[in-house]
């Protein structure tokens, strides 16, 4: 066995042990402990369903999220108050009857601010997924099925990208290419592809090792088929894991740069801007700091369950 | 062997450890830390002052950054300093003269100053540190000193001229002269960090042990202030202690605690006031200044006082048509409710102003502004050539501490309210600055927009050019007409594309060059023959490129190398350039000469002189009329004190703006003691019995 | 032998990262809109120069491009720098042209270092017991209660956990400084802050790590011979998960490493971190280069110190 910082208990199989930090993990390796999934279809699905129903707490997770969706989706009716709305004569109230989170120093109301927040993180964190996603997936595809030395010099690449504090590439990007919504989850899913393309490569390469995709292939199947029929399905599980736990990486990636002033630009909320504007004014005013704070760390727990809850069933475990 | 492993592995990690613990530890106790001082103070505790500081990474004054701020006038001084009030007076100064030529200074110095190692300081300190500030290579902004003005001090640096005929002297051991090349207000900048002394001796030993870069560490270093360093941690604490031989006014501090709070984090000093880990805090958020206004225990303690400056807008400096209208500047000024910003958005911590600054200075007493007057601003814009197209307003891009990004939005409503299609464009801090310092010239439509820029306007020193906070900005960039300002673009592209230009090698090239070498002599004698005011006409007749071309031509010889050619045609095409461009502003100046003319007389007047203030006015009035920038209101700077603290003094000069001069500091020992002490008496006591028991 | 070639290979691809790591940085940093000169300070402070000020401000901006060889190409500036990392050298940062940054990263690395080294100890010293309190009463109210907050102390950000600590210890008890660094009582709440993540990983792998094991033959046959069972678990269970713990702190330390870019901004630490963010704002190119070198350089080197340390606990592990 070969020495590895790369452990049981790491990847995306530790939950928070990236997240905690604030920042998408820096060289945990997503490959680890992905088995081959059974997957197949819709009966597949009902069974998924049947599992993941089992575990309390991600059922929880997941009805908030769903909420949090809704909230986020119809803010534009639901929220009381446009997030832009000023109200000078009402700054700096606690919570009432017509600010149930209370307002901030323009008297602008928190509860809908948060609610926008919910919006952009999502917006932010589902974009940056897609970004890594779409790019680290092709990447690693590619590499995994071709092999030879495009895979090798594929896999340089990666490395490197591993070899940079992820967080830092971040701050980075984002001085480089300046701050906003776009640029915000280009940056974390820059940041992020690496991991993903290490993934799609491992799968790739123990499906291609295989004694059925050796057989398939020795009974005449093409690549197309074999894709389709034998590795498709078996990456699907492990990609929709690593999925959710980059969601709320990516969530935590954008309030941690909101917190050092290089998040979403503001007058646009974001959960991260909320929580350092607020904490400027923590001592007079807590419940400016309070209560984005409260909604953030619950989404990020949900996400979490919601992620322990799929990595029962797709995972090793 | 197991064993080994066993007590190996922890002990890798905890030996790790100890180096974090190790400061944790030695750390010690505070208590025996004032006992020490008690005792050094024959039994009274000592008097510790904090206050906010910005992050400072070393002590070097020349530096243009907050640490000038910390060193200027409290660890080292100069000949003239500040007082409470901010009116330069003599420091180390005794008597000044100023030739009739207005160039020559002449200053003694006061005899009884010491350095903090007993020596005397004399005039040579101030050379010694002077010539450093010039010495070629030298990383000195030197921009922002006086050098600029002394004679060859310049060409010093440039490595061109020896020392010995730059144009400051010392006599003798207190008397110095300084020869500038034209007139300044020597004193305001002998008040500035650039012109500080250097304790030579101090500093030769420093560099003798390889340490030229810490000479002002504590422990090596030596100033002439009322303090002196003893701890200095990068970007965290400083602490100072008193001079014992400093001579001079100085408050019964005896030791000041200097936090550094970075620049976004202005404002949690309110909670580390609250807590007692500061006496002074300033308040920077609206959050903050609405909690320290109202809460009960601290509303008294809270001190305001105006700044020098003003925050408005200007007009972005693109180059477009639509902002030489007049009447639509005129509108947009009439539109702004200032008491509307400084009540409902800056909620009441600035004073609403007309003028460049705030209201109640004597300076613009009698001066007309435009005030607040919708009615009138629909009447105006009516008249003029606006017919609803997109006005940009620049914007910063984040919050701001001080909440600039709320006043842009009301700004927007404001100027909505009258039939403005104001559009709010937010950018990142490098790209703004080139729609609010910048030339315009940048050749892209989408830069070339109409535009509005927030825009602070500051003092930064005491002189009368920089009295007008800016406001000659109208006459240098903004107040030509359109057409003109097409011209300048061209031009300045030209210049720029310049670079490239690989021609000079070959007479052809030069011919080239010549006809503009012609037209640029026929302006000149021109601009010589019209221009009535000789002042004027001088500063003018120094940008004739002709000779220069002349003297760059007659230096190419058959041997000259190519590149040198080069080299030469592209610095002879960039004069003339830049020849045409005064010439054009000259000629295309009909509106603003009057106002050029003023400011070519400010530049040389002195804050002395009497006659210096009418013109100030006048050219502020100037500024006034002409609407290219706006000024909204002078904010107040907010901070609380404890009750026992007096005599603080309050940089207003930049964007640094802090306590300085800590010299003046003073507490009420009474009340300190009971505040900070309360336990002083008994505890006195007990250490005095403890020592006698030893 | 074979130990040494496993050590230079690993050391070479260091190095090679690290030249990547400053190259992506320079070009990065090079693409970037507005530079130092640009930034608000020194454009407001020139705002009122005569024309004389102008001009030595023009011939100090081309000093400056000089004297940090920004005239010269990108990549002529990347072998500079990366000659002169070679020997710890990295020059002067813009903001201050007095103060050699190497300088300021022997400071600042060491401050950081401190904060991040208290919070491993933390880990360790609490995450260790808490994880077999949980392993001992596994499914009991205990073993919910600190697992959940367990759970809670990863998932939650370490800033947010620093502004609740802020909140309760400095706000409304006022027993702790809110920021600040120096004495012994600045150090608690950021330790903290930065362990607690930590200590949940440390925590919860310990708790599973010991029920794994308690699977075992050996352990069966251990409770068979009638030892009782927390004598079982110290002396067996734990010892078993003690040494691949240090796999685990390898990556948290780099965890907390860049977890104090956050932390030091929420206490105003003047470490490392902050150093970091502040180049980044202020356009400071050679600082930023520099922080993003040391602070990758301290994650690689001490993976490999991780490896090396794992191979010579556990005999079963050969270098390769």
């Amino acid at each position: 066995m070969s020495p590895s910082t790369t452990t049981p208990g790491q990847g995306p199989g530790a939950p928070g042990a990236d997240l905690a930090s604030g920042f998408p993990a820096a060289g945990s390796d997503p490959s680890d402990e992905m088995s081959v999934p059974q997957y197949g279809g819709m009966a597949g699905l009902r069974r998924d369903w049947r599992r993941f129903r089992r575990n309390k707490l991600a059922v929880a997770g997941l009805a908030y999220i769903l909420f949090l969706f809704f909230i986020a989706f119809t803010a534009d009716w639901v929220a009381p108050y446009h997030y832009e709305t000023t109200n000078p004569p009402a700054a700096l109230e606690s919570s009432s009857v017509q600010h149930w989170f209370g307002t901030d120093e323009l008297g602008r109301d928190m509860l809908s601010r948060v609610m926008y927040s919910a919006r952009n993180a999502i917006v932010v964190s589902f974009g940056s997924v897609l970004i890594g996603l779409a790019v680290g997936a092709f990447i690693g595809a590619v590499s995994g099925f071709y092999g030879g030395i495009l895979d090798i010099a594929v896999m340089r690449v990666v490395d490197i990208m591993f070899a940079f504090p992820q967080f830092l590439l971040l701050i980075i990007l984002v001085t480089a290419m300046g701050r906003g919504l776009g640029t915000m989850f280009v940056a974390i899913g820059i940041t992020s592809w690496a991991g993903y393309a290490r993934l799609v490569r491992g799968q790739i390469l123990s499906a291609k090792n295989n004694d059925y995709v050796e057989a398939a292939r020795c009974l005449g199947s093409g690549n197309g088929h074999i894709i389709r029929k034998y590795i498709l399905p078996n990456i699907v599980g492990p990609i929709i894991v690593a999925v959710s736990f980059g969601v709320p990486a990516g969530m935590l990636a954008e309030s941690a740069m909101s917190l050092i002033g290089m998040g979403l630009r503001p007058p646009m909320p974001s959960w991260g801007n909320l929580i350092s504007a607020g904490m400027m004014q923590m001592y007079g005013f807590p419940h400016l700091v309070l209560w984005p704070s409260l909604t953030f760390g619950l989404t990020l727990l949900a996400f979490t369950f919601v992620g322990d809850g799929l990595r029962e069933i797709y995972g090793k475990e | 062997m197991r064993l080994t492993k066993w007590v190996v592995g922890p002990l890798a990690l905890l030996s790790l450890g100890i180096y974090g613990l190790y400061n944790c530890v030695l750390c010690g106790d505070p208590a025996a830390k004032a006992a020490a001082a008690a005792v050094a103070n024959g039994g009274r505790p000592e008097i510790v002052v904090r206050i906010p500081s910005f992050p400072t990474q070393s002590l070097e004054p020349y530096v243009w950054a907050p640490q000038a701020v910390i060193t200027q006038g409290t660890l080292l001084e100069g000949l003239f300093g500040y007082d409470r009030d901010l009116n330069v007076v003599p420091k180390v100064a005794e008597s000044w003269v100023l030739a009739p030529d207005k160039l020559t200074w002449t200053i003694k110095l006061r005899k009884d100053k010491k350095w903090s190692d007993g020596t005397g300081v004399t005039a040579h300190d101030f050379i010694y540190g002077w010539t450093r500030f010039c010495s070629p290579g030298f990383p000195s902004p030197d921009w922002a000193s006086v050098f600029v003005s002394v004679e060859h001090a310049m060409d010093y640096k440039s490595g061109s001229i020896p020392l010995d005929s730059v144009g400051f002297k010392a006599l003798d051991d207190y008397t110095l002269v300084v020869k500038l090349i034209k007139p300044r207000s020597l004193p305001s900048f002998l008040a500035l960090s650039s012109t500080l002394p250097m304790h030579k001796a101090s500093f030769e030993a420093a560099k003798a042990r390889g340490e030229a870069d810490f000479w002002w560490m504590p422990g090596s270093f030596v100033g002439n202030g009322p303090y002196i360093p003893v701890r200095f941690v990068r970007d965290g604490e400083i602490e100072l202690v008193r001079n014992p031989h400093y001579v001079g006014e100085r408050g019964n501090v005896d030791r000041f605690v200097l936090k550094s709070m970075s620049m976004s984090s202005q404002s949690v000093q309110i909670q580390q006031y609250e807590a007692g880990e500061l006496d002074v805090a300033h308040v920077m958020t609206l959050g903050d200044y609405a909690y320290a206004s109202k809460a009960k225990h601290i509303k008294d303690q809270v001190v305001m006082t105006p700044e020098m400056g003003y925050t408005g807008i200007q007009m972005a400096r693109t180059v477009n048509k639509l902002m030489n209208d007049d009447n639509l500047r005129r509108a947009i000024a009439l539109a702004i409710d200032k008491a509307d910003l400084a009540k409902n958005v800056m909620g009441g911590r600035v004073n609403p102003t007309n003028v460049f600054g705030p209201e109640q200075d004597s300076l613009f007493a009698g001066l007309t502004g435009v005030s607040f007057d919708r009615e009138e601003a629909k009447r105006c814009l009516a008249k003029s050539s606006y017919r609803g197209e997109p006005i940009y307003l620049f914007s910063p891009p984040s919050t701001d501490v001080k909440g600039l990004a709320s006043v842009s939005e009301a700004i927007q409503s404001h100027l909505k309210a009258i039939g403005l299609n104001v559009v709010i464009e937010n950018l990142e801090e490098g790209v703004l600055n080139s729609y609010v310092w910048g030339g315009g010239y940048i050749d892209d439509p989408r830069y070339n927009r109409p535009g509005l820029t927030l825009f602070p306007g500051k003092v930064l020193w005491k002189e009368p050019v920089m009295m007008l906070r800016a406001a000659d900005h109208s006459w240098d960039w903004m107040n030509y007409d359109y057409e003109v300002k097409e011209l300048r673009k061209r031009i300045t592209l030209e210049r720029v594309a310049l670079k490239k230009e690989e021609k000079g090698d070959k007479p052809r090239d030069w011919a080239e060059l010549k006809v503009l070498r012609d037209s640029c002599a026929a302006w000149f004698a021109r601009i010589k023959s019209m221009e009535t005011d000789s002042l004027f006409r001088n500063k003018i007749l120094e940008k004739n490129a002709a000779p220069q071309y002349d003297r760059l031509l007659s230096s190419i010889g058959p041997k000259t190398a190519r590149d040198e050619k080069i080299a030469k045609w592209q610095s002879a095409k960039d004069v003339l350039l830049d020849a045409e461009f005064e010439f054009l502003t000259y000629f295309g100046n009909q509106r603003n000469h009057d106002g050029k003319v003023t400011f070519a007389h400010l530049e040389t007047a002195t804050m002395e002189d009497s006659a210096t203030t009418p013109l100030l006015r006048h050219m502020i009035q100037l500024s006034l009329d002409q609407n290219w920038i706006i000024p909204f209101f002078s904010e107040k700077l907010v901070y609380v004190k404890r009750p026992w603290l007096t005599g603080e003094s309050m940089n207003k000069f930049g964007m640094w703006n802090v306590l300085f001069d800590l010299q003046y500091i003073n507490v009420d020992e009474k009340a300190y003691m009971a505040a900070v002490h309360p336990e002083s008496k008994s505890w006195l006591t007990r250490l005095a019995s403890h020592q006698e028991g030893n | 032998m074979h130990a040494l070639v496993f050590f230079s290979k690993r050391l070479s691809a260091i190095v090679v990262s690290l030249a990547a790591v400053v190259t992506i940085t320079f070009y990065l940093m090079h693409s970037a809109p507005g530079n130092f000169l640009e930034m608000q300070q020194v454009r407001e402070a020139m705002a009122s120069l005569d024309s004389k000020g102008r001009e030595a401000q023009k011939q100090y901006e081309i000093e400056f491009q000089k004297r940090y060889a920004l005239d010269k190409p990108i990549y002529v500036q990347i072998g500079i720098y990366l000659k002169n990392a070679a020997t710890f050298k990295f020059g002067p940062s813009f903001t201050n042209p007095n103060v050699p940054i190497e300088a300021l990263v022997r400071e600042k690395f060491g401050t950081t270092l401190q904060i991040v080294l208290i919070g491993l100890i933390l880990a360790i010293v609490a995450g260790v017991p808490l994880g077999v309190i949980a392993a001992l009463r596994k499914n009991t109210v205990w073993d919910y209660g600190l697992m959940g907050f367990s759970m809670i102390g990863q998932v939650i950000p370490s800033f947010v956990i620093a502004v609740g600590l802020i909140v309760i210890f400095s706000v409304m008890l006022g027993w702790l400084p809110t920021s600040g660094w120096g004495q012994c009582r600045h150090y608690i709440l950021p330790a903290l802050a930065i362990g607690a993540a930590p200590i949940a990983t440390v925590a919860r792998y310990i708790r599973s790590s010991i029920l794994e094991t308690m699977e075992q033959d050996y352990i069966r046959t251990a409770f068979s011979k009638g030892i009782p069972e927390a004598r079982v678990i110290l002396a067996h269970a734990l010892r078993n998960s003690l040494i691949p713990l240090i796999t685990v702190m390898g990556p948290q330390f780099s965890f907390m490493l860049l977890g104090s870019v956050l932390v030091e901004q929420v206490f105003r630490i003047p470490g490392m971190g902050s150093m970091f963010v502040s180049a980044a704002q202020q356009r400071d190119y050679p600082m930023l280069v520099t922080s993003t070198l040391i602070f990758a350089a301290a994650i690689m080197l001490v993976n490999l110190v991780v490896d090396v340390l794992y191979a010579f606990l556990d005999p079963r592990i050969k270098l390769e």
